[in-house]
C-alpha cells in the first residue's frame, strides 16, 4: 500500500488550479462588501449614534468571537429563515433557489464586515484628534471632515492591518467547501475521486495557498513602505 | 438548504445543553495545543535566531508556510499524513491495527500545536525583542554568563509583554478547536449537528453553538483583561 505518490501531485494540479478563480472570486467579492458594511458599522461607533451604536457593538463582538465555520453555517441557514417570507410576498422569489455562490458571498461579507469595522475604528482613532477639531474650526461639516481629512490619514494607518485581514479572508474561504461550494478545497475531492488519495491534492492546495499568502504579504509590505515614505 | 420557518426554542435549549457537555473537550484541546505549541514555538524561535543559515531558513520557511495556509487544510494534512503513515508502518511491522487506530484527539492536538507554534514563535520573538538591547549588553559586560543573563534578566522582562499576546492566542485557539470535528473528535459543533439531524433544524443548532463560543470568548477576554491589568500593576511597582 503506497502512501504518497508524487506523480499524483502533478496529475491533480491542473484539475485543482481551474477552481482557483472561484476561491478568488468569493474572497474578492466578500471583501468588497465586507468593507462597505464594515465602514457603516465603524461609522456608527465612531460618531456614537444613539441606539445603533449598541447594536453595532453587539454585532461586531458576536461576528468576531464565533468561529468562522460555525458562523458560516449559521448565516447559511439564517438567510432563508429570515427572508423567505419577505421575498416570497414582495418579490415572488423563492430564496432557497438562490445561487449557492451568492449565499456564500453574503455569509462571508457579513463575517468579514466585523473585521473591517474594527480595523476602521482603530485606524480612525489613530488619527490625531486635532485634525478633526481643525476641520470643524474652518467650517467643514462632519461628513466633509471625515471624508477629506480623517479618512485619507486613517487609510495609511490601516494598511498593514488591511493586508492581514485580506490574508485571513483568503484562508477563511477554504471553509466554503463545507457547504458544498467547489473551490480549491472542494476541487481536491473532485480530483481524487477515483484514486482515493486526497493527501497529494491537499499538498497541492497547500502550495497554492502559500503562494497566494506570500504574494499578498509582500505586496502589502511594499504598499505600506510606499505609503509611509513621507513620514 | 431549508431553514425551519418556526424557530423552536425548546429544541434550542436542548441543543444548548447537549453542546455544553462538550465544552471541556474544547478547553482541553485548546490548552494542550497551546502548551505543546508554545514549547515547539520556543524551539522554532531558537531556530530562527540561530547563526546557522540552514536552521534559520528552515524555521522561517515553516512559519511562513503554516501562517499562510488555512487551519482546516493543516488539519486535513495531518489527518491523512499521520493515518497514512501509521497504516504503512503497521503494514511493515505486521501489526493488525489499521489507520483508524490513531486516536482523533491526538490528530487534533498535533495539528493545532503545529499551527499555533508558528504564531507563538512570532509572539515569543516580539516579546524578546521588546526588551531593551542594552539589558543584554549590560549583563554581558558585567561578566555574567549569557545563559544567566537570559534566564534572570531578559526572560522576566519579556514575560509580562508576552502574556497578553498569549491570552489572545488562546482565544484564537479556542475558535480553531471548532474545526476538530472534521478529524473525528466529538466536540461542540459535532454534538450540535447530531442533535440538529434529530430535530431537523440546523439554524437553532448552529446558533446555539455560536452563542456558546461567543460566551466563552467574552468570558476569557474579561479574565485575561483582569489578569493582565493586575500583572502590569505589580511589575511597575517593582
Amino acid at each position: 500500500m503506497d502512501f504518497f505518490r508524487f506523480e499524483l501531485c502533478v496529475e491533480y494540479f491542473p484539475k485543482i488550479i481551474q477552481y482557483l478563480p472561484t476561491t478568488l472570486k468569493i474572497a474578492l467579492v466578500s471583501a468588497v462588501f465586507g468593507i462597505l458594511i464594515g465602514l457603516i458599522l465603524a461609522l456608527v461607533r465612531i460618531y456614537h449614534l444613539p441606539v445603533l451604536e449598541q447594536i453595532a457593538i453587539v454585532l461586531t463582538s458576536f461576528l468576531r468571537a464565533t468561529p468562522p465555520n460555525v458562523l458560516l453555517l449559521m448565516i447559511f441557514f439564517a438567510i432563508p429563515f429570515l427572508f423567505q417570507e419577505l421575498c416570497m410576498t414582495l418579490f415572488h422569489f423563492n430564496i432557497n433557489r438562490m445561487d449557492l455562490f451568492v449565499y456564500v458571498t453574503v455569509a462571508y461579507s457579513v463575517m468579514n464586515s466585523a473585521f473591517f469595522a474594527e480595523m476602521f475604528r482603530g485606524a480612525v482613532s489613530g488619527v490625531d484628534k486635532g485634525q478633526t477639531e481643525a476641520a470643524y474650526a474652518i467650517g467643514l461639516t462632519r461628513g466633509q471632515a471625515f471624508r477629506r481629512i480623517v479618512f485619507p490619514q486613517a487609510i495609511r494607518i490601516a494598511l498593514p492591518e488591511f493586508g492581514n485581514i485580506l490574508i485571513n479572508i483568503l484562508k477563511n474561504t477554504s471553509l466554503a467547501c463545507l457547504v458544498g461550494i467547489v473551490d480549491l478545497m472542494g476541487a481536491v475531492n473532485l480530483a481524487s475521486i477515483d484514486t482515493f488519495h486526497p493527501l497529494e491534492g491537499y499538498v497541492d492546495v497547500t502550495l497554492i495557498y502559500f503562494m497566494l499568502s506570500l504574494i499578498l504579504e509582500r505586496a502589502f509590505e511594499a504598499i505600506s513602505v510606499r505609503a509611509n515614505r513621507y513620514t | 438548504m431549508s431553514g425551519g420557518y418556526f424557530f423552536d426554542p425548546e429544541a434550542m435549549a436542548d441543543i444548548f445543553q447537549a453542546c455544553l457537555t462538550y465544552v471541556p473537550v474544547c478547553f482541553f484541546t485548546a490548552t494542550a495545543s497551546i502548551v505543546i505549541g508554545l514549547a515547539f514555538g520556543i524551539l522554532l524561535t531558537l531556530l530562527r535566531d540561530s547563526k546557522v543559515r540552514v536552521l534559520k531558513a528552515l524555521g522561517n520557511a515553516y512559519v511562513l508556510i503554516v501562517r499562510g495556509i488555512p487551519s482546516i487544510l493543516l488539519l486535513l494534512l495531518v489527518y491523512y499524513f499521520v493515518r497514512g503513515g501509521f497504516s504503512v508502518l503497521a503494514d511493515r511491522l505486521g501489526w493488525e491495527e489499521n489507520a483508524s487506530a490513531v486516536p482523533p484527539l491526538f490528530l487534533a492536538i498535533l495539528a493545532l500545536s503545529l499551527s499555533s507554534a508558528a504564531f507563538l514563535s512570532n509572539t515569543v520573538k516580539s516579546a524578546l525583542n521588546s526588551v531593551d538591547k542594552g539589558q543584554k549588553e549590560a549583563g554581558l559586560s558585567l561578566g555574567i554568563k549569557p545563559g544567566t543573563v537570559f534566564w534572570r534578566y531578559i526572560l522576566p522582562q519579556a514575560v509580562p509583554v508576552a502574556l497578553p499576546m498569549l491570552g489572545n492566542q488562546y482565544i484564537t485557539m479556542l475558535r480553531a478547536t471548532s474545526l476538530i470535528g472534521y478529524v473525528g473528535v466529538m466536540d461542540i459543533v459535532q454534538a450540535g449537528r447530531i442533535k440538529a439531524t434529530l430535530y431537523s433544524n440546523n439554524l437553532e443548532a448552529y446558533f446555539a453553538e455560536a452563542i456558546i463560543y461567543w460566551g466563552l470568548t467574552i468570558l476569557l477576554e474579561r479574565l485575561f483583561d483582569w489578569f493582565n491589568r493586575r500583572n502590569v500593576w505589580h511589575s511597575s511597582a517593582a
